[in-house]
């Protein structure tokens, strides 16, 4: 009997849903993986989800959809009442779709028996306290291997050569000298290079500006006038000493947000700070009262982006729709910088005077802090509930307590800087290990560098990363120069590249080109900090501005030829090589380097003044230093170039071309060859 | 435990990276097909077709720098004639950076009724005029700011904020370039000056920089650092890049899964080519004098922006996607802005860019 019944409604319901079918698609039946879920997930979930449950519902997967509220659902999707219809934001469900919807409920809804839940953001990998896993049985002594080889054989390393060429540019944006590479050859111990190079000061000239792409650094603000930021070099120089230094991360994050804050505040502190003001600003705001949430957005989105790969920005107007940010921990931290002040005289910028130097910072007035409320639609003049400071909720059990310390500022950015600079925090430590992991690699473990939450990349070796965070914090005291040691002497950067290796294959960035260019051809000048140079910009990029006489006076020799970090960054007037040759995004943080491959690149390296300098710079050096004999100079160009010596083929093509052209032609052609901007 | 993965955001920057993954490589060709075969499928700008097949394959955007007086060009008001130097009483905020706020004006340029359509246009644009019925004028145009840096952002890029990417930077982005010889993106600025905010207004913003504008110069050599060195000459060139190549693909052979470094190759290439193709573009001697008299090319006052005209027809005839040129840069009074001697400066402006524009309008 009863199995009979069975197959009764199982065959009515083949006929219903046949009979539908034919009716809406004519083809096949509705399916809920490919038809139902794909619309409940783009036009309920938002709501209806993981991350929020309004009505205490959840439509994102099928075993959460209550069979009694079935009628419901299709009542209110199907609603002529416009304030009862969902969803209800955008364009009603079109005829289709209720249609297939309306099919599904009526064959009773059925999904997949091994339909997986979507975990609860709070859940999500990067919010939970870091744990440092166990190595894993491996024979591999370096940890790094022993994570990402197991019981595997090592990949066999690159040649000594390609890997002492790789060591400088990675570590110091240049190539190694002869007398380096000679020194090498003689005594190589690769260890023994890597602790020396991080001894350089040409290390914190290149390691600051990959900071400096996430602090949005320019050196003027945009916009018509375009004014230079007054003493902002100070802060580039800041960052430099603190890789130089070694400066602990953690009190390298705590100065830059509170610097000023800071009970043993001076000078250097207070610098470090510029980094809340390097954003773009309008000294002739269209709504002044707008402008200054503009200004705040860009200090609170470029924080939690640079330190803990959140991308709340996105909170400014409505809860984040796809992670678990709202506008309450958007403003909360807001109200954290809302004291803040921008010394200026109408729309001149003004420093802060700390003793006898000029800081570009700004400035809190008193100790007591403005009023911060929500804005409704991030609207400035349609202010909702008064918020207090406070950190984003779904990464504390406790919110750390925002108390001021003193009678001078409100204490408000320190709190938050300690919080963020803990070692309870789950973010901080991944987020920067997997930056400079990026850098070593070409690849960050997350790919996704600034964007931790759950729209960015899950990492490529969750147990890896925590082992690198946890060892980082508790093993390395936050010593970026020990993590760089750790990352360097493993054979997964030491590897030959290929093009599965783990460490990338990778265009340098313009800055280490440019570099290599001009100590290649002896040119480099190595003046270190202060304010900043201007390279030369050809007249054809200059005409299209609208104060051409003035904008742009470029600097003389030997200044011109100073490391690309003290170049001048002008937003509106960005150098063409640098532009062309991927320059980070001089507006908003910028997470990696983009490496695009186009004509205009080819046009900059190959006929620009620049190249032409270079080239007859270094054909004299090659004149000086080999003498007249051809074969040497071929060498000596090989060498200083690629740190190796030519093949036999490279050779006859050479001499073949050197019968008939000039060496400046030559030294042209090397400065340009692939193998000189993508290091092995 | 699967993971959560919610809709792809607009927010963040993964869009970003998706953009440019998009453009990113293949691998495991042999070097002569690498060289050889469609190189456009790594190349960011390679032609994309659109989702929807479109009636339009090309824009030409003419910036009228420092912004004409809409009710003095084409949104006429009767009501202003009435009140004609009668103080402002509205309760609009006009004016700006405290500037004191005039009395009412009436247009100094008559309006009359043109084509079919009776479309008013002002005595400014007699040659433009001629197209009204080709015209769609947008009456409704506002922008959010005063100021003219953010207002020009606005107009290029929909946002008064430096960074976004414009909309020519967008079409790049979307539909690729059908000709790899010459940018997809064209700008030519005046000769007296760019816009305020210059580069800002044609920039990729977070996008590759491959997707900006390419400044195109209308006299000389059209694009940056495209003219061979001074003192090499074109055999030499030749030969320079037929090293290069030798020793790049020798290079290349021993890494023949690393198509970028193909590209790279490659890109040398297209840049010779498109040295031969935009010195071609801006040669208006090719032209009969007839078609250069129609852009008033011999007329020192037109002769300017009718170089420009005329290059973008030939620009558009060979496939480049979106072109913008300004008219008026620098100083206030070499713009549109009339600020201070509003007949003057409209008359002046008019008067070198009404008859070219009236002729790159015309359908032929």
């Amino acid at each position: 009997m009863i199995r009979n019944n069975t197959w009764f409604v199982r065959f009515m319901l083949v006929a219903v849903c046949g009979l539908l079918c034919t009716a809406i698609q004519g083809t096949e039946p509705v399916d809920y993986v490919r038809n139902i879920r794909p619309l409940l997930n783009q036009r309920c979930v938002t709501c209806h989800g993981a991350l929020k449950q309004e009505a205490d519902l959840r439509l994102d997967a099928g075993s959460l959809i209550p069979k009694d509220i079935h009628d419901e659902l299709l009542r209110r999707v199907r609603s002529d009442d416009e304030s009862d219809r969902m969803p209800p934001e955008g364009s009603r469900l079109t005829a289709g779709q209720l249609a297939e919807l309306q099919q599904w409920i009526h064959s009773g809804a059925p999904y997949p028996q091994d339909e997986l839940i979507p975990t609860s953001p709070s859940e999500h990998w990067s919010f939970q306290p870091i744990k440092r896993p166990t190595l894993p049985k491996s024979d591999h002594q370096h940890p790094i291997d022993a994570f990402l080889f197991i019981q595997r054989d090592l990949p066999p390393p690159a040649s000594d050569a390609a890997l002492l060429r790789r060591i400088y540019l990675d570590l110091i944006g240049l190539p190694p000298t002869i007398a380096e590479q000679d020194q090498f050859a003689m005594n190589g111990n690769l260890n023994s290079v890597v602790d020396a190079l991080l001894d350089r000061p040409e290390y914190g000239e290149r390691w600051a500006r990959h900071w400096l792409d996430v602090a949005r650094y320019a050196d003027s603000n945009g916009y018509e006038r375009d004014a230079e930021k007054p003493f902002v070099w100070r802060y580039r120089d800041y960052v430099i000493q603190a890789f130089n230094n070694d400066k602990p991360f953690d009190r390298f994050a705590i100065e830059q947000i509170a610097g000023d804050e800071l009970p043993d505040a001076d000078a250097e502190t207070t610098i470090a700070t510029g980094f809340l003001r390097l954003g773009h600003w309008d000294d002739e705001p269209a709504d002044p009262q707008a402008d200054r949430y503009d200004q705040l957005d860009d200090i609170v989105s470029t924080t939690s982006q640079a330190f803990l790969g959140l991308t709340i920005g996105c909170a400014r107007c409505h809860d984040h729709k796809f992670e678990p940010l709202s506008t309450q921990d958007y403003y909360s931290l807001v109200a954290v910088f809302n004291p803040l002040q921008r010394p200026q005289q109408g729309r001149t910028e003004l420093t802060v005077k700390v003793g006898e130097t000029d800081v570009y910072a700004w400035q809190e007035m008193s100790a007591t802090a403005p009023d911060t409320h929500i804005l409704i639609r991030g609207s400035a003049n349609r202010p909702g509930e008064r918020v207090d400071p406070a950190v984003p909720a779904i990464l504390v059990q406790q919110q750390p307590d925002f108390v001021s310390n003193g009678n001078r500022t409100t204490g408000r950015r320190l709190c938050l800087a300690k919080w963020i600079a803990s070692k309870d925090n789950p973010l901080t430590a991944r987020v920067i290990v997997n930056r400079i992991w990026q850098q070593h690699f070409g690849e960050g473990i997350v790919s996704t560098a600034s964007d931790f939450g759950l729209m960015g990349s899950p990492p490529a070796h969750p147990e890896l990363l925590d082992y690198l965070a946890d060892w980082f914090m508790y093993d390395a005291n936050w010593s970026l120069k020990k993590l760089h040691r750790l990352m360097l002497t493993s054979r997964a950067w030491q590897m030959a590249k290929n093009a599965d290796s783990i460490v990338r294959y990778r265009r340098l960035e313009v800055e280490a080109i440019r570099d290599s260019m001009l100590a290649v051809s002896g040119r480099l000048n190595s003046k270190r900090f202060g304010p900043a140079f201007r390279p030369a910009i050809p007249l054809a990029a200059i005409e299209a501005n609208s104060d051409k006489a003035s904008i742009w006076t470029p600097s003389e020799e030997p200044e011109a030829s100073r490391r690309s970090i003290y170049a001048f960054i002008k937003r509106g007037l960005i150098v063409p090589m640098f532009e062309t040759l991927d320059l980070a995004d001089s507006v908003s943080s910028c997470p990696q380097r983009q490496i695009t491959t186009v004509a205009p690149q080819a046009l900059t390296l190959f006929n620009s003044d620049f190249t032409q300098q270079q080239s007859r710079a270094f054909a004299a050096r090659l004149r000086r230093e080999a003498g007249d004999e051809t074969e040497r100079q071929i060498s000596l160009a090989w060498r200083l170039a690629l740190c190796r010596e030519p093949t036999m083929a490279e050779r006859i093509n050479v001499r073949e071309f050197l019968a008939t052209e000039s060496l400046d032609e030559f030294c042209r052609v090397v400065l340009n060859l692939n193998e000189f901007v993508y290091p092995e | 435990m699967a993971r959560f993965i919610p809709n792809r955001t607009p927010c963040g920057r993964t869009r970003r990276e998706f953009l440019w993954q998009a453009g990113g490589g293949f691998a495991g060709l042999a070097l002569t097909d690498l060289l050889c075969a469609d190189q456009q499928t790594m190349s960011p700008l390679a032609e994309k077709p659109p989702h929807f097949a479109a009636k339009a394959k090309h824009c030409v955007f003419l910036f009228m720098n420092g912004g004409p007086s809409q009710v003095d060009t084409f949104d006429p008001k009767p009501e202003l004639d009435k009140h004609d130097g009668q103080p402002y009483t509205g309760d609009a905020k006009v004016g700006s950076n405290g500037r004191a706020i005039g009395h009412l004006m009436k247009s100094p340029f008559p309006f009359t009724k043109h084509g079919e359509s009776g479309l008013e246009i002002s005595s400014l644009f007699p040659h433009t005029a001629r197209h009204a019925d080709d015209l769609c004028v947008i009456r409704s145009m506002h922008a959010d700011t005063a100021a003219h840096a953010s207002g020009c952002l606005q107009m290029n890029t929909g946002s008064i904020f430096i960074g976004r990417p414009s909309v020519g930077a967008w079409l790049s982005y979307g539909l690729g370039t059908v000709n790899q010889n010459l940018p997809s993106f064209v700008v030519m600025t005046d000769p007296r000056g760019g816009p305020i905010g210059s580069a800002s207004n044609w920039s990729a913003g977070y996008m590759p920089a491959a997707y900006q504008g390419t400044l195109f110069r209308s006299v000389g050599s059209p694009l940056l650092d495209l003219a061979t060195p001074p003192g090499t000459t074109d055999r030499t060139q030749r030969a320079s890049l037929d090293l290069l190549k030798s020793l790049n693909e020798q290079h290349f052979l021993q890494r023949s899964n690393h198509s970028e470094l193909a590209a790279r190759i490659e890109s040398y290439e297209l840049a010779f080519r498109m040295q031969s193709e935009a010195a071609d573009v801006v040669d208006l001697s090719r032209e009969t004098t007839e078609t250069q008299d129609l852009y008033g090319i011999n007329d020192p006052v037109t002769a300017d922006f009718g170089r420009k005209c005329l290059i973008t027809r030939r620009l558009i005839q060979r496939g480049v996607r979106f072109i913008q040129l300004y008219s008026g840069g620098g100083h206030i009074e070499d713009t549109w802005d009339g600020h201070n001697d509003c007949i003057t400066n409209h008359q002046t402006h008019a008067a070198e860019t009404d008859k070219p524009i009236g002729r790159v309008n015309h359908r032929p």
